[in-house]
């Protein structure tokens, strides 16, 4: 029987309002993770900034993070870098009422070896488009992952978030 | 045995060519899609139209592209489904095909549908590639996926493919 290689973790679809999302228990058993992420914010007033942490046995807050970003936002294409920051970028703008959309792949997730990278893919159309390399400077395994708004708003019900397990092999 | 990440349909353009790369009746069974087309053109254009129900109403985006033109990135924002650019056309390296990825999460939703797009060609020396976000404001759930050329008349040559992926957020 052939082996089932993309898998579903775990999938949320918010019933209210919800400041944070973070998937805990994370199955150690398979080579990369991918999250997708559909949603809108609650009480959209300007822009609204969503970033990620993650974490082995608890959420890391401490600034150990980097990212480099490419993007383009309504009138504006350009990169930037943060270095040593509490967050991984996911940069997805969103104003209004609009959704967007984010999917974050990290690599060999579970290994005890290397530092983390995350490679993020942000949309919310007519306002921003982002791809985005992450990194935990952390060789634990990822266990945990979060994501919430850098401005305080939160998650809109009906918001959707989906972890995948992908197996590299039999 | 079900399996997560599902194959659904598969075009291949035979020798005839093809005016546009359609997927019909996609089953309401999924959670999200994923599209790939492999494109070269019969002429020279080198971007399509992404088009849901047969319907090129209703989008916005906004692209950042980047090609040998130019040494700076650029960017535009859309009111339609234009990817550019994402084909490689007739006059390019013989036996290269350009390549489009469509990801479309939640496509089943009444909601507004936002999708990433990735496309790039490549001409050893002369190429191209876009990223951008698309959205279709529209509360139907989406039953085909279109990429269309950007004049009646173009077409997309032989040996071109489309593939058609479904994918569920949950086990069953």
């Amino acid at each position: 029987m052939p082996t089932r290689t993309y898998t579903p973790i775990e999938s949320r679809t918010l019933t209210s309002t919800t400041s944070s999302v973070t998937f805990t228990s994370i199955p150690q058993t398979y080579t990369d993770l991918v999250l997708v992420g559909d949603f809108s914010m609650a009480s959209p007033s300007g822009t609204v900034y969503i970033v990620g942490r993650v974490g082995n046995g608890s959420i890391d807050t401490g600034s150990n993070y980097s990212s480099t970003v490419l993007f383009a936002v309504s009138s504006n294409a350009s990169s930037y870098r943060t270095s040593n920051v509490a967050y991984m970028q996911y940069d997805t703008y969103i104003t209004g009422s609009n959704r967007a959309m984010l999917t974050a792949n990290f690599q060999n997730y579970s290994n005890t070896t290397t530092r983390k990278i995350s490679i993020g893919r942000t949309s919310s159309a007519a306002v921003n488009t982002s791809v985005i390399a992450n990194l935990w400077r952390s060789t634990a395994a990822i266990n945990q992952i979060n994501l919430y708004d850098y401005t305080g708003n939160s998650f809109a019900a009906g918001s959707t978030f989906t972890l995948y397990g992908i197996r590299a092999g039999n | 045995m079900a399996f997560t990440y599902s194959k659904l349909a598969e075009i291949t353009v035979g020798s005839s060519n093809t005016s546009h790369l359609t997927f019909s009746n996609i089953p309401q069974t999924y959670t999200d899609l994923y599209v790939r087309f492999s494109t070269r053109a019969t002429d020279a254009f080198d971007y399509g139209y992404i088009a849901f129900n047969d319907s090129t109403s209703n989008f916005s985006g906004i692209r950042m592209h980047a090609d040998t033109s130019s040494t700076t990135v650029g960017y535009q924002t859309r009111s339609d489904g234009y990817i550019y650019p994402s084909i490689n056309s007739s006059g390019t390296t013989a036996n290269t095909f350009g390549l489009l990825d469509l990801y479309i999460p939640n496509y089943r939703s009444s909601n507004t549908k936002t999708l990433s797009a990735e496309g790039f060609y490549e001409n050893n020396g002369a190429n191209g590639m876009v990223i951008a976000s698309v959205a279709w404001a529209n509360s139907a759930a989406i039953t085909s996926v279109s990429f269309y050329p950007p004049s009646a008349g173009n077409r997309f040559a032989q040996h071109t493919t489309a593939s058609l992926y479904g994918i569920r957020g949950t086990e069953y």
